[in-house]
């Protein structure tokens, strides 16, 4: 009896654990092994390459840094070292760095899966081909981006199967990243992806489009200097419509309005959705000061417009573009001017502060497209050119300009007209060689609302450049820093 | 049939004791033949032996017969060859036929036939006994007194010849009578509860005086070891103990707060003081970077699965009451049977028992209050302006374009300028008079304080105003008994804190039955059962709270006319016309609602079979059913300074399901002074956890807190959730425990264990352990000095422990949810991402330790001594390596690197006065060293909240600028590197009164390359002393704490200690003793409007951790038992008692809690002080009842 029942009670011990019995899978999340059987399963792969453009251009990161490192704005509190240029390696924004390398990352891995995904069909096959051009044009906007903030980067087309084999892989020149993945990857985007207005993606206009593709290579091609590609790239958006009908709004002042999300002249656009969780908090951040005056409340006013842009729009008596862009403050205290573009009308602003807007950021937009095809066609074609920038004035009412009239300052002034605040001047400053010369004019002038000198001598021409992160170099030490820092 | 009893009526042969060892060889012999035999009957004798040695023949007689043989070795040498040759005679005629011709004789006496010599026959022995009843042996009495070391008789003291069944008790007087076989090998044994027993030897005394002494060291006190238990004598590795006695009396809602000081070598630190709050557990220093850094707790053989929790302890669920003894396993040779999660330390906690005899009912009842210790000294309100204005003055005064140059064309400014004067240069003259802009109000106020600040009333000491007088009750009810067949213990309790802060509180409801039933003479079975039910508030901003508090200004209005909380704080009127910020008032935290539920309950069911003699199996299955739940809410009144709040309500519950398994059989034996205990167990176990989240915003009423009435849901994805995960854990183990003559000990055990949260290739672990002991003043040589040294002891061990306290499937890669919008509307679409990199490497953490230590009784063990060295070593660290972002990934978890931690532990214990008065006294000091030694391929510095970890130093290093003082003058600043001289925008800062800091790396500038190691986070050493007296009724307890060294970093105050901003509240220390232009050789810089010259002056908030604290006065008085027996209750005690906790707390320390530790147990953060809850005294009253 007793040892019966003791060797009952061991073999009821002893059996239960088996070796399996220790192999544990989540039970709350997937593996990437056993997902993406589907188009279905490989969307949710490309969704997951859009996500990081949310905490890229969320208000305190970039739309805040390039804006003040621009001569069109600045903090209150007058003391950023993104406005004043007195960077030094600690101002790397690494925050960007690695949302930017995170869309990459999750943009290699999703277009391996579908190069190895077999489509069942060709309608299949044409649904994962645009998914990947989406990824592709994602990715090539990320190192857009990048190259345009760091310089030099690591180039990255493929997810590491062993992550230690990312350790020593170096910076790739501007150029390379340009002719071997942003050019590739954005021809590939133009080729797969859908049109603007095609029934696949009609309830979901923030992905990215043939349009977009096409902008995002002529603003490449100018970039890279090579205005002759670009004019031929854009073309075939504006001229050619290759890429679907876009039209100017009627309505300046109604282009960012929720309402109009993914409008006639919208390219691409980063969506916010407050009742998604998803707000944007654009108008807290930057344009509360001014909503105080109006709600009473107390705000954090972290940006201001500077005087220089808002003497430019007086300056050349815009109207319409300055009631829309900027706001002014009020007569009687000194006030900080912040843009209106993408937030509620001032009175209604501080009902947002609370869940965020609905106002989409637009990385780009016809206006802008057709600026950069007359800046294209400038050297070659000044007459067909200053049809595309008189084509935007029209409508905001502003009078034609001559042909003859046109040159680069006159386009830079078109265009930090048309598209202040929105996140193009200082790229659109460097690209043209102007950097250096218009923000040391601005930071060396007494030039803001108290008349403030930041600097006695020009900005650094080196700091046009971010410092590669510190975080970055530490843990991979092979990777160069950018020269001055 | 003991064969030893024979002896003693024996008649005594002068023998030597070495004869005696070979006769009782002899005995063993011819017992273990009889032993065959002696189930036979009578039976006639066939004999035919020639020339054959007596002892043959009388073998075969005995095989034949069945009777036992009993005679000397002698006699069988003396008696030379035999030959005999019978057939089918009696015993009588065969004994005859060979004892012929010798000088033998024989006896048979029962069933035992004795020879002896004829000469030396004492009685006259015939056959005519063989059938009477042996003979009584002559009684010899012994008398005795037993008495204590002041010579008062002792009663009820048992005295046992050794190895019988004989014995008494004293009586009244001490003595005693026991009547004894005259033999002078008699011992008797004598103990007495309370006092160390003894062994006589009675030797030809028959008055025998014996002094007992105290039982102090208790060595032979059961201390419960891994899977078993051991007496403490036999101890060979490092365990400390801890009983109920020791844990009684103090209203502290978690045992590790009342084990505090009570062991060397462990550490406890309350690094949150509100109720509730979490308790770190630091057993020989900290061993791993990224894994758990907490023991493992078992309680009653159950390993639980909870960690360290700063805002919730999970320890509060153990009820002290009904904790019997704590054991902590310090050492691997003593934790490695544990192998799994032991490389931290194991506490055993054993929970009171059942035991034989009437129910006895217990009833503890404490009540008490307490309140804030540790002010901070913030200025008043008078004092406070007079800070402001020094602020505007030093803005003013860095303003003039004279500061540094000597220009005879410009107005000399000066610190008493008048504050027209002040605006009059700053905008005239001033290069940032611009600055002032039109108009002018808002700036001219960085120069001169308002009069609307300067007429105001109030002069608040917020410290008085957000804190109250707290309260504690701990009321414990409990009843145990039992008969031979069943024992039980049941109890009830309790406890219940309400903070020093209106919105802090803890209450519990604990509850324990434990029941063991023998169900017959080889079954036993048990059931114990421990559900409690904890309700936690938890203040809302904890760190953040306090320096709210210490920083408001006391200017500021605290009660609206109403006598509401304003909670904007402001002074009436536009804030902007103080220039000052805008404060939340603290009392507002109270409107924020953080309440937790736990529901736990431990259950533990096991059967214990005894097998054969020593053998045992037993089988224990324990559960643990947790529920938690979390309700927040944040009402829509509560304040803050940028208005952005919604209201908020969450709501939180996690629920865990963990069982574990264990069954083992234990071996135990003792041959003469050969002792073996072994064990041979497996262990299996596996625990899940399930949990929801919801949070919502903007309820339309703050009256209704929960979430049905909320509107919003902000993000679907993250704040409606339900997450699952689990475990589980394999383990085999074994371990011989041997000892010779409780002289010479051996241990070895071996644990393989495996885990569900290691990679494929690297689930088992396999942790081995050794352990030697000798007891050195059980030799002979030892034997002059053993009057001074009564016991001394040398022990040393080394083993392997693993650590996998990390996270679940930190081995496997997985795929995180994310979502975006891709329409107008609010559609989410689900997005798919890498959420992890996969190692299937991943596998075990280890410690090697090695423990060697004394253990020394001296002077009629009036002290006893414990000296501990150890060396630990950590290995194959669990280490979250960090990964170049390209890769997608921050880091992933790898196995790399070493640590070590070195250290020695010192315990001492005395009697100094014994005697009606009784003094004793308590010591233990213990210290250790903490280098990381290794951190693989990537030599980088681990920084963390101000802490610096790099290879070659210790760990978790404070890290900052090194502050030298402020510049005294324009030379100071000229001669001097200064402050980002690289940077226009901040060089200007640096000028007379502002921060100096040592240039480290000595490039002229400083900046944030001059970073250094401002302190080291662990104490130099830690040391605890508990004074016991009693007189009588009376006994009174007095425990000190200390710690020497260790530093900590204030790093959130420092605007509040050294580098004022001039609007928010600074301390005196730093008021009294900063820079202005009459005191030039201060040691803080100067408070300013304009601070900003870019650095952070850690080195002025680094501050020794050192303190001596009274922790704990018990003052108690326990009625005479005449008075009790009159009374009539049925008392069988009654005690009353007073105790205050953190009664003086002696420190220089100038924050709230020298104990804090932001970080909780983090490895890489320690030693940071962020604020946090103050400490407490607690002063109660209490009352013991048994009834």
């Amino acid at each position: 009896m007793k040892k019966t029942f003791s060797i009952f009670i061991m073999v009821i011990f002893l059996s239960g654990c088996s070796k399996s019995f220790l192999d544990r899978q989540p039970e709350d999340t997937l593996a990437p092994g056993i997902f993406f059987k589907t188009p279905a399963d490989i969307k949710t792969g490309v969704v997951a390459v859009y996500q990081p453009l949310q905490s890229i251009f969320r208000v305190d990161g970039l739309p805040f840094m390039i804006e003040q490192m621009s001569d069109d704005g600045g903090s209150p509190y007058a003391r950023t070292v993104w406005h004043t240029f007195y960077k030094d390696n600690t101002n790397s924004n690494s925050e960007l760095w690695n949302s930017f390398y995170k869309m990459i990352v999750n943009a290699n891995n999703i277009i391996e899966i579908i190069d190895k995904y077999t489509p069942k069909n060709d309608a299949e096959s044409r649904e994962v081909n645009a998914y990947k051009g989406e990824a592709s044009f994602l990715r090539a906007l990320a190192y857009f981006y990048l190259v345009r903030i760091y310089g030099d980067v690591p180039m990255v087309v493929k997810s590491f199967k062993d992550p230690l084999s990312a350790f020593g892989i170096g910076r790739t020149p501007v150029n390379d990243i340009y002719n071997k993945v942003v050019i590739p990857d954005l021809e590939y985007a133009f080729e797969n992806c859908y049109k603007k207005g095609d029934a696949e993606i009609a309830t979901e206009g923030a992905r990215a489009t043939k349009g977009a593709a096409l902008t995002i290579l002529g603003k490449v091609y100018l970039t890279m200097q090579n205005q002759a590609k670009a004019a031929e790239t854009l073309k075939k958006l504006i001229v050619d419509k290759a890429a679907g009908d876009y039209s100017l709004l009627a309505d300046y002042s109604k282009i960012w309005l929720p309402v109009n999300k993914f409008n006639s002249e919208s390219i691409f656009e980063i969506n916010y959705n407050a009742s998604a969780g998803t707000g944007s908090y654009y108008s807290r951040n930057m344009s509360i000061a001014v909503a105080y005056l109006y709600g009473g409340k107390l705000g954090s006013g972290y940006f201001v417009v500077e005087k220089n842009l808002m003497d430019e729009f007086a300056q050349y008596g815009e109207e319409i573009r300055y009631r829309v862009s900027v706001d002014s403050g009020l007569a009687d205290r000194l006030i900080q001017p912040a843009i209106l573009k993408l937030s509620p009308p001032l009175p209604e602003a501080v009902n947002f502060e609370k869940t965020g807007t609905d106002y989409n950021y637009m990385v780009t937009r016809y206006a802008d497209a057709l600026l950069m095809y007359a800046e294209a066609l400038m050297p070659s074609d000044p007459t067909e050119a200053v049809k595309y920038v008189n084509q935007v004035r029209a409508r905001v009412s502003m009078p034609p300009i001559a042909a003859s009239d046109l040159n680069l300052t006159r386009m830079l002034h078109e265009r930090r007209m048309e598209l202040a605040g929105e996140g193009h001047r200082y790229f659109d400053l460097v690209r043209t060689g102007k950097a250096v010369e218009y923000i040391s004019k601005d930071l060396m002038s007494n030039n803001d609302y108290e008349a403030r000198v930041f600097r006695s001598e020009p900005i650094p021409a080196y700091q046009l450049l971010l410092p590669i992160p510190v975080t970055e170099i530490e843990k991979d030490q092979t990777l160069t820093q950018n020269a001055g820092y | 049939m003991n064969l030893k009893v024979h002896y003693y009526w024996l008649p005594r042969p002068i023998i030597s004791k070495q004869t005696l060892k070979i006769m009782k060889l002899v005995a063993i012999i011819l017992f273990a033949a009889c032993m065959q035999v002696s189930a036979r009957g009578y039976s006639q004798i066939t004999l035919s032996e020639n020339n054959a040695p007596l002892q043959k023949v009388f073998k075969k007689i005995q095989k034949q017969s069945g009777y036992d043989f009993l005679c000397t070795y002698e006699i069988l040498k003396e008696a030379g060859k035999v030959t005999i040759n019978v057939r089918d005679v009696s015993l009588q005629k065969a004994l005859e036929e060979c004892l012929k011709g010798k000088p033998l004789t024989y006896v048979i006496i029962g069933k035992t036939i004795v020879v002896q010599t004829k000469e030396k026959d004492y009685h006259t022995v015939s056959a005519d006994l063989v059938a009477l009843e042996p003979l009584p042996p002559p009684p010899v009495e012994i008398h005795g007194r037993i008495v204590n070391q002041q010579g008062q008789p002792l009663q009820n003291v048992s005295v046992l010849i050794s190895g019988t069944k004989i014995g008494t008790t004293t009586n009244n007087d001490g003595r005693f009578t026991l009547t004894a076989p005259d033999d002078k090998n008699v011992v008797l044994e004598i103990s007495s509860v309370g006092y160390q027993s003894k062994k006589i030897s009675v030797g030809k005394q028959t008055e025998i005086n014996v002094t007992l002494e105290l039982e102090v060291s208790g060595l032979s006190d059961v201390v419960v070891i891994g899977y078993g238990t051991q007496k403490k004598r036999d101890i060979s590795s490092a365990i400390s103990s801890v009983f109920a006695k020791d844990l009684q009396d103090k209203p502290v809602s978690n045992f590790a707060q009342a084990i505090s000081g009570k062991m060397a070598g462990v550490r406890i630190l309350n690094s949150n003081n509100a109720p509730g709050g979490g308790t770190n557990i630091v057993i020989r220093g900290i061993n791993s970077i990224n894994a758990s850094n907490d023991p493992l707790i078992v309680i009653d053989g159950f390993p639980l699965k909870d960690g360290f929790d700063k805002t919730e302890n999970p320890l509060n669920a153990i009820n002290t009451a009904d904790v019997e003894s704590i054991e902590v396993l310090k050492d691997a040779s003593s934790s490695a049977i544990y192998g799994a999660r032991a490389s931290n330390g194991v506490i055993l906690i054993t929970t009171k028992k059942g035991k034989l005899g009437k129910p006895e009912i217990s009833l503890n009842i404490n009540s008490g209050f307490e309140k804030m210790t540790n002010k901070m000294h913030m200025l008043n309100r008078e004092d406070f302006l007079k800070y402001m204005d020094d602020a505007r003055a030093q803005a003013y005064i860095v303003e003039d374009p004279n500061f540094g140059t000597n220009n005879p064309d410009l107005p000399q400014w000066k610190w008493t300028d008048s504050d027209e004067t002040r605006i009059y240069n700053w905008s005239h003259f001033s290069s940032n008079a611009p600055f002032m802009g039109q108009g002018g109000t808002y700036y001219d106020h960085w120069i001169w304080v308002t009069p609307e600040t300067k007429a105001q009333p109030y002069d608040n000491d917020w410290q008085d105003l957000t804190t109250k007088v707290g309260n504690v009750q701990d009321i414990q009810l409990s009843t145990r008994g039992g008969t031979d067949n069943i024992k039980y213990m049941i109890s009830g309790g309790y406890f219940n804190q309400g903070g020093i802060v209106k919105s802090t509180g803890y209450n519990r409801y604990s509850f324990r039955a434990n029941l063991e039933i023998k169900i017959n003479d080889w079954l036993k079975t048990g059931l114990l059962l421990a559900p409690s039910i904890e309700n936690l508030d938890v203040m809302y901003n904890l760190e953040g709270a306090f320096y709210d508090i210490v920083t408001i200004p006391p200017i500021y209005r605290a009660y609206d006319d109403n006598g509401n909380p304003e909670f904007l704080g402001y002074i009436p009127g536009d804030y902007r016309e103080w220039n000052l910020p805008a404060y939340s008032n603290p009392l507002a935290n109270d409107l924020v609602q953080d309440n937790r539920r736990t529901f736990r309950n431990l259950s533990t069911l096991f059967a214990e079979i005894n097998l054969t003699k020593g053998l045992t199996f037993r089988s224990e299955f324990h559960t643990e059913l947790r529920n938690w739940e979390r309700n927040y809410f944040i009402p829509s009144s509560f304040p803050d300074a940028w208005s952005t709040t919604r209201s908020m309500g969450l709501n939180n519950i996690t629920s865990r399901l963990y069982w574990n398994s264990q069954s083992f059989l234990t071996y135990n034996r003792t041959f003469d002074k050969h002792s073996f205990n072994a064990i041979l167990g497996y262990s299996a176990e596996e625990s899940s956890d399930r949990s929801t989240y919801i949070s919502k915003y903007d309820y339309p009423t703050d009256r209704v807190p929960t979430l049905n009435q909320a509107i919003t849901v902000l993000n679907a994805q993250s704040d409606a959730r339900t997450n699952r995960s689990s475990e589980t854990m394999i383990g085999s183990f074994a371990r011989v425990m041997y000892n010779y003559n409780s002289k010479y000990y051996l241990t070895a055990s071996v644990r393989r264990d495996g885990s569900s949260k290691f990679g494929e290739n690297k689930k088992w672990g396999v942790f081995p352990s050794f352990s030697a002991a000798w007891r050195v003043s059980d030799e002979s040589f030892f034997s002059s000095i053993k009057q001074y040294i009564n016991d001394l002891k040398i022990r040393a061990g080394w083993g392997t422990i693993g650590n996998s306290g990390i996270g679940n499937y930190n081995s496997l890669s997985t795929l995180n949810a994310t979502a975006y919008v891709l329409g107008t509307g609010s559609t989410l679409s689900p997005g798919y991402v890498d959420g992890r990199v996969a190692n299937s490497n991943l596998g075990w953490e280890s410690s090697k330790d090695f423990d060697i230590g004394i253990e020394a009784d001296l002077l009629g063990s009036r002290i006893s001594v414990t000296v501990d060295y150890f060396y630990k070593l950590t290995e194959d660290m669990l280490f979250s390596m960090p990964l170049p972002t390209i890769t997608g990934f921050n880091s992933y978890m790898v196995n790399i690197g070493s640590m070590r931690n070195r250290g020695f532990e010192y315990m001492l214990q005395t009697r100094n006065i014994v005697g009606n008065f009784n003094w004793s006294t308590n010591f233990n000091l213990s210290y250790y060293k903490n280098r990381v030694l290794n951190t693989g391929k990537d030599k980088r510095p681990l920084i963390a909240n101000n802490s610096y970890t790099v290879e070659g130093k210790p760990l978790a290093g404070l890290w900052g600028m090194d502050f030298i003082g402020p510049y005294k003058d324009w030379e100071d600043v000229k001669t001097n590197p200064i402050v980002n001289a690289d940077n226009p925008l901040w060089r200007d800062r640096s000028a007379p009164g502002t921060n100096k800091m040592t240039d480290v790396n000595g490039d002229g500038v400083i900046n944030g390359l001059d970073n250094t190691i401002l302190g080291s986070p662990n104490p130099d050493f830690i040391w605890s002393m508990t004074n016991n007296f009693t007189y009588k009724g009376i006994d009174l307890s007095i425990q000190i704490n200390g710690v020497q060294g260790g530093d900590h970093l204030m790093t959130q105050m420092e605007s509040v200690m050294s580098k004022g901003l001039g609007y928010g509240n600074v301390v005196y220390s730093y008021f009294n003793n900063y820079w202005r232009p009459d005191r030039t050789d201060a040691k803080y810089a100067a408070p300013t409007r304009k601070s900003w010259d870019g650095t952070s002056d850690r080195g002025t908030l680094v501050f020794k951790g050192t303190y001596v604290n009274i922790q704990n006065i018990v003052l108690g008085y326990t009625l005479p038992k005449s008075i009790i027996q009159k009374s009539g209750l049925g008392l069988k005690n009654l005690r009353f008692y007073a105790s205050v906790r953190n009664a003086l707390m002696i420190t220089d320390y100038p924050g709230f809690n020298p104990e804090v530790n932001d970080s909780g147990n983090s490895s890489l953060s320690q030693g940071i002080d962020a604020g946090g809850y103050p400490m407490t005294r607690t002063v109660s009253f209490g009352l013991n009842i048994l009834l």
